[in-house]
Parts: structure tokens; C-alpha cells; sequence
């Protein structure tokens, strides 16, 4: 490791993060056509503007919600405290939702008490961000039941397709993203606190969402860590307590299998 | 062709382990005549900048960047092209010019130049360097393929947006480095405020006509390329 080229580039890195701009920049050259400062600038600007322009485009809902002022001041202040781990842009808003529902920063603390909504929202469309490009998997489907000899059913594997996330929201703010996208007024002055939790998932190029009774969401939680049939209708035999866990979980099976939420699971 | 911005060639962190298996298995997968990335850094200690860093020209950059360079080509089993830069920065320590930093890591590291005309003229305007004298500094036969593309202007600097029709120098540029070079594979870049289908279309017709012209050859279209039995 050349260790002078180590330093100049931790010293570039750090002007190119800090939220002031730098008081010297030893070591970069200025001329008649710009200043050292001016010539930093620009990439100093990109820096910001780059990533905080691709999490609008991750949150658009939220974006469009808090309006531009307040998203970017948002975003500068995440992005300060949380700066990009991975090559790719896509995952440079991975921390937003927490940042915004713990962070002490005056951008997040302020916006739990103007907009407290904001993190569910936030949740929320990194779910649908991370449901749509995950890998592509074969799905379990009614043909591949129906040919299951009868005394094989307890032992069949389930799996939930990769990037499916269950979701505990306090708000109900799919409406909000479903605004959005339909072009819809957002209609916030009227959202109300509602709980619910809400299963999302891609089904070939759509992103699709729902919510779910508790009971159900027990046995999709454990789904999601692979189970077997026989399991699973111990677990809703616990869950509604009577008799009628098999048939709960035989027909949450169907509805998952509809759905396309179900992999095959050959372990 | 695989034309990537991430290898982060010229970082001082270590080369990412993981990005570079995933790369190797797209390459093992597509197979592509060419794979490519920047002349440059965009992470430090895991912090990712996501732009495209200026190095500074010097001995130790070019020792640091080649080693780096033949480590990943090791790691996928095949040579690799740099493509050179804009830059909106000089260093005060900088001691060569940007033809012999490119030629002298290329020449190092025996990868192959990827070569962006249109950076050769940002830099050009921005810093003053003789974007002719930096072709002649190459060696003609690791240059793989040339870039073209259009700049905005920010200020008295010009920016490399990929969102402006190839400027006319940058035309007359494309025409002396075949005169040197002869016919090279040319890609015309748009990232942004993209014009109507024509005006793409009549860009990459002028890139053909220069290319015919200048070197004498008829030049092959996308999709006629022979396939080997």
C-alpha cells in the first residue's frame, strides 16, 4: 500500500463528505480558469446531489410527501451519518427507514414529530425496492401439490420467495404510495395511525402487497425461514387454538400458492 | 461488452473480493469481447463516492493502479481496458502528463486503453493538457475501443454529463486519432436528456462516415460481426 496516495485520497474522501467546505485544500491545484475550491466544488456537489438524487428516486412517495426542501435536507443528513457502503447506488438508501425512525439527528427528530408517518413510508417503499430486483425463483404451484402423494404433505418444504418482506406498520401508508403512483393527491392531512401488517412481494415484473390477519402472519414469519407442512400446521393449530389448525394452514398454503409467494424447497 | 465503474482500480483499500467473483462469474457467463472500467477511485475505507476520482500522474500511482490492474486480471483470467477520465482537479504534484500516466500504467500492467475522446478534450479545456499530444503518447496497438460524447458547461469548467451532442472538436479530435490509430470500435455515450431516435442515429452515421473515410475500410455494423464455427 503507497501510503502518500492513501492520505491524499483520505483527505480527498473527507472534503468530498464534510458538510462545510473545506477552510484549505493543500496538495490541489487552482489556475486562472478556476480556483482549487471552485474545481473541488464540483465534485463535492456531484457527491451530495448523485446520492441524494438516487434516494428520491428509491423513495418517491416520500420524496413527494415531505417536498423537496424537506426530503433533501433529509437525505444530506442521512447521508452524512450514514455514508454509501456499497459500489452500487441501489443500496445507498438501505439505512434511511432507521435513520429517520432513531436517528438524534434535528432532521429525523423533527420529522418523527411532523411527519410520523415518514418511517413507515420509508419501510415501506425499501420493501418494494428490494422485493423487485430480487433473484428470480421457481415457484411451488397448485400442479406441484396436487402430484404429492398424501402420506408426503407433512414433510413438503416451504420456502418464501427471496426478497419478500413482512412488514409490523403503525401507519397506513401503502395508500400513500399507491397515491403516488396513481397520480393521486397524497391526501396526508387526513392519514390516521391504523396498524397492520403487510406482507410484500414480486410476482414476475409486478410488486405486489397485502395486508394480513396476525394469525396468518405467524405462519408467513415462519415460512420464511423454511418449514414443513407438518410444522406449519402444528403452529396453526396453536394459533387458533382448536381444532381447525390443519385446515388454516391448508388454506393459507392455497392463497400463498395463488399468490406466487411459495418457492420449491428441495432440502 | 462488460463497462463497469466500480473496480475502483485506483483506490487504496484493498480490491473488493466479492464485487470481483460476482464480476468474474458475469464475464464467465456473457463472454464479452471487451470488459472495461475507470481510470480512477470512487471508495476510501468503505465509504462509497460514486463518482469518478481524479489520481494524481505520479510514479507511485502508476506502480499502485498496474498492480492492481494485473490482479484483477489474474482474478478473471483475462486482460481488461482503462478508460481515461475527466478531471476537474489537478495535483500540485502531478509529474507526468496524462498521455504518459495512461500509457505508462496500460504499458505496466499490459491491459488495454479504453479511450474517451471526449474526456481527452474536458481535460483539455479544463486543465489545458494537448489531448493530440496524449494520443501520441499511447501505444496504438492496447487501444480497444473510443468513447464519444457530449459535455455541459458549469462555469469556466466543462463537465462530462453524456447529456450534449458530440462537440466539433471533439469530432475533429476522432478524426486525427484514427489517422493514427486506424479503425477502432467507437461507442457513442448518452446518459441523459437523450434527443429523438434520428439525431442518435444520425451521430453514430457521422462516426461511421469519419471512420470509412479516414481509414479506407468498410466499417462492420453491430449484428454482422463474424461468429467463429
Amino acid at each position: 500500500m503507497s501510503e502518500p496516495l492513501t492520505r491524499a485520497q483520505g483527505a480527498f474522501a473527507g472534503w468530498l463528505m464534510a458538510r462545510e467546505d473545506p477552510a484549505a485544500t493543500p496538495g490541489l491545484f487552482g489556475d486562472a480558469r478556476a480556483s482549487a475550491a471552485e474545481r473541488l466544488g464540483v465534485y463535492r456537489n456531484a457527491y451530495s446531489a448523485r446520492i441524494i438524487s438516487a434516494l428520491g428516486d428509491d423513495f418517491p412517495a416520500l420524496k413527494r410527501a415531505l417536498g423537496d426542501a424537506c426530503f433533501t435536507a433529509l437525505a444530506a443528513a442521512y447521508l452524512h451519518a450514514n455514508p454509501s457502503q456499497h459500489p452500487s447506488l441501489r443500496y445507498a438508501g438501505a439505512r434511511l427507514p432507521a435513520f429517520i425512525a432513531e436517528h438524534a439527528a434535528p432532521a429525523a427528530a423533527e420529522l418523527r414529530l411532523s411527519a410520523p408517518w415518514a418511517a413507515d413510508l420509508a419501510r415501506f417503499e425499501l420493501a418494494v425496492t428490494d422485493a423487485f430486483d430480487a433473484v428470480d425463483s421457481k415457484l411451488l404451484t397448485r400442479a406441484d401439490l396436487t402430484a404429492l402423494p398424501p402420506e408426503l404433505w407433512d414433510q413438503l418444504a416451504l420456502a418464501v420467495v427471496p426478497g419478500a418482506q413482512l412488514l409490523t406498520l403503525a401507519w397506513p401508508v401503502r395508500a400513500v404510495r399507491a397515491a403516488h403512483d396513481a397520480e393521486q393527491p397524497l391526501a396526508l392531512a387526513t392519514l390516521a395511525a391504523a396498524a397492520e401488517c403487510v406482507f410484500v412481494w414480486r410476482r414476475e415484473e409486478r410488486v405486489m402487497h397485502r395486508a394480513l390477519e396476525a394469525s396468518e402472519a405467524t405462519l408467513l414469519a415462519r415460512a420464511q425461514h423454511g418449514v414443513r407442512f407438518g410444522e406449519l400446521c402444528a403452529l396453526a393449530a396453536e394459533e387458533r387454538a382448536d381444532e381447525a389448525g390443519a385446515a388454516f394452514a391448508a388454506s393459507v398454503l392455497g392463497r400463498w400458492v395463488e399468490d406466487g409467494v411459495l418457492v420449491a424447497d428441495d432440502r | 461488452m462488460l463497462h463497469g465503474v466500480s473496480l475502483d482500480l485506483g483506490a487504496s483499500d484493498p480490491l473488493d473480493a466479492k464485487y470481483l467473483g460476482e464480476l468474474a462469474a458475469l464475464a464467465g457467463r456473457f463472454q464479452p469481447a471487451w470488459l472495461s472500467d475507470h481510470l480512477c477511485w470512487t471508495a476510501h475505507r468503505g465509504a462509497h463516492l460514486h463518482d469518478l476520482l481524479p489520481l494524481p500522474h505520479t510514479e507511485e500511482a502508476v506502480r499502485h493502479v498496474a498492480a492492481r490492474i494485473r490482479e484483477v486480471q489474474e482474478r478473471l483470467g483475462r486482460r481488461i481496458a482503462i478508460e481515461n477520465v475527466s478531471s476537474y482537479v489537478r495535483f500540485t504534484h502531478d509529474a507526468m502528463s496524462e498521455g504518459e500516466f495512461l500509457d505508462a500504467i496500460s504499458a505496466e500492467a499490459d491491459c488495454g486503453i479504453l479511450l474517451d475522446l471526449n474526456n481527452l478534450f474536458v481535460n483539455a479545456h479544463n486543465h489545458g493538457i494537448d489531448a493530440d499530444a496524449a494520443i501520441a503518447a499511447l501505444d496504438p496497438a492496447r487501444v480497444f475501443q473510443i468513447h464519444l460524447a457530449g459535455p455541459s458547461e458549469a462555469g469556466a469548467l466543462l463537465i462530462d454529463t453524456h447529456d450534449y451532442p458530440v462537440r466539433d472538436e471533439v469530432w475533429a479530435l476522432f478524426e486525427r486519432t484514427l489517422a493514427r490509430l486506424g479503425p477502432v470500435s467507437t461507442l457513442i455515450e448518452w446518459d441523459d436528456r437523450i434527443p429523438p431516435w434520428e439525431r442518435v442515429v444520425a451521430e453514430a452515421a457521422r462516426a461511421r462516415e469519419i471512420l470509412e473515410r479516414v481509414c479506407g475500410a468498410e466499417v462492420r455494423r453491430p449484428g454482422t460481426a463474424e461468429v467463429a464455427a
